[in-house]
């Protein structure tokens, strides 16, 4: 039998009436780095994995098909440094989404050499492109996350 | 010390005023205490290890009429006298939804009920947008590094 799950309250991101315009401008932000949609999908997914966020892993797979990433990805991006499928790009944006998203309770959470990595192969515009996507991701999961936002529905 | 670069909120240009629109979301979404978002954005920064908003959150709280006795004491707000039950039921809730790194069930019923029971949906929202908020900033700015000391 199919597991339906209902969300403790309609999303935040609904109820406050400004919030979801603020949420799409923010998204639109990262859009201007000038970073490939296909990493930006691979940063959104890596950190929701992390998250456990059950709606943002089923959209962002969902989402990220449609801009065109390879089934292939998708399905290795939860263990993606033993995969052959990601580019150096990739690998650098991956290992700062994770390490970017696993702050509490780290000491030195994001490493030089991690930033370094990401700082080697991104300029500056990217760079906060990608930051800005990991955070933006980390947002989405706690409201996602906190209540209960069943996958595969709309909110 | 200095940053490894600008914040990514001043160099994508769209990023600034999203940033400041999301948080007047929050603050005009309801009636939830400044007082109460105040803690709640110090606590999440302090699990967080973000020095930039530590600073910031605890000098804006302190203009704002916050107490330094509360101000010291939120890291370990459970042992203290120093706040209502509304505002340990926010603060719990803020612990749980930014610990939501590799953890199964990370926001517990026990917790959100307790929640749920001190504030009305429009008045979690407010709270859970802002535990959100809180969470991109510490990511901006921990993970520039960018140094403590200014303020917003």
């Amino acid at each position: 039998m199919a597991h339906t799950p209902k969300a403790r309250m309609t999303n935040p991101a609904y109820v406050l009436a400004d919030a979801g315009p603020a949420i799409q401008n923010l998204v639109k932000a990262t859009r201007q780095g000038g970073v490939d949609e296909s990493i930006l999908e691979l940063v959104h997914l890596r950190a929701s994995q992390i998250n456990n966020c059950g709606f943002c892993v089923d959209y962002g797979a969902k989402s990220a098909r449609k801009n065109g990433v390879a089934d292939e990805k998708l399905f290795a991006v939860a263990a993606w440094r033993e995969a052959p499928y990601f580019s150096d790009e990739e690998r650098a944006a991956l290992a700062l989404a994770e390490a970017a998203t696993r702050l509490a309770d780290a000491s030195d959470a994001v490493p030089d050499e991690v930033w370094d990595a990401a700082a080697d192969h991104f300029d500056e515009k990217q760079l906060a492109a990608i930051v800005l996507m990991v955070a933006v991701t980390n947002l989405f999961n706690r409201l996602n996350v906190t209540v209960r936002q069943p996958a595969g529905a709309g909110f | 010390m200095s940053a490894r670069m600008p914040n990514p909120a001043a160099v994508l240009p769209e990023a600034g005023p999203a940033i400041f629109q999301l948080i007047k979301a929050v603050q005009s979404g309801g009636d939830v205490p400044g007082t109460t978002l105040g803690l709640v954005h110090l606590r999440v920064s302090q699990i967080n290890g973000c020095g930039y908003c530590v600073v910031g959150g605890a000098l804006t709280a302190q203009k704002e009429g916050e107490t330094d006795e509360r101000l010291h004491s939120v890291a370990a707000w459970r042992e203290t006298p120093y706040f209502t039950d509304e505002e340990r039921a926010a603060l719990a809730l803020a612990e749980y939804a930014t610990r939501l790194a590799d953890r199964p069930d990370a926001v517990p019923d026990a917790v959100w009920d307790e929640a749920a029971r001190h504030y009305d949906e429009k008045q979690l929202a407010q709270i859970v947008l802002w535990i959100g908020v809180s969470n991109l900033f510490n990511r901006l700015n921990a993970t520039t590094r960018q140094p403590a000391g200014g303020t917003w």
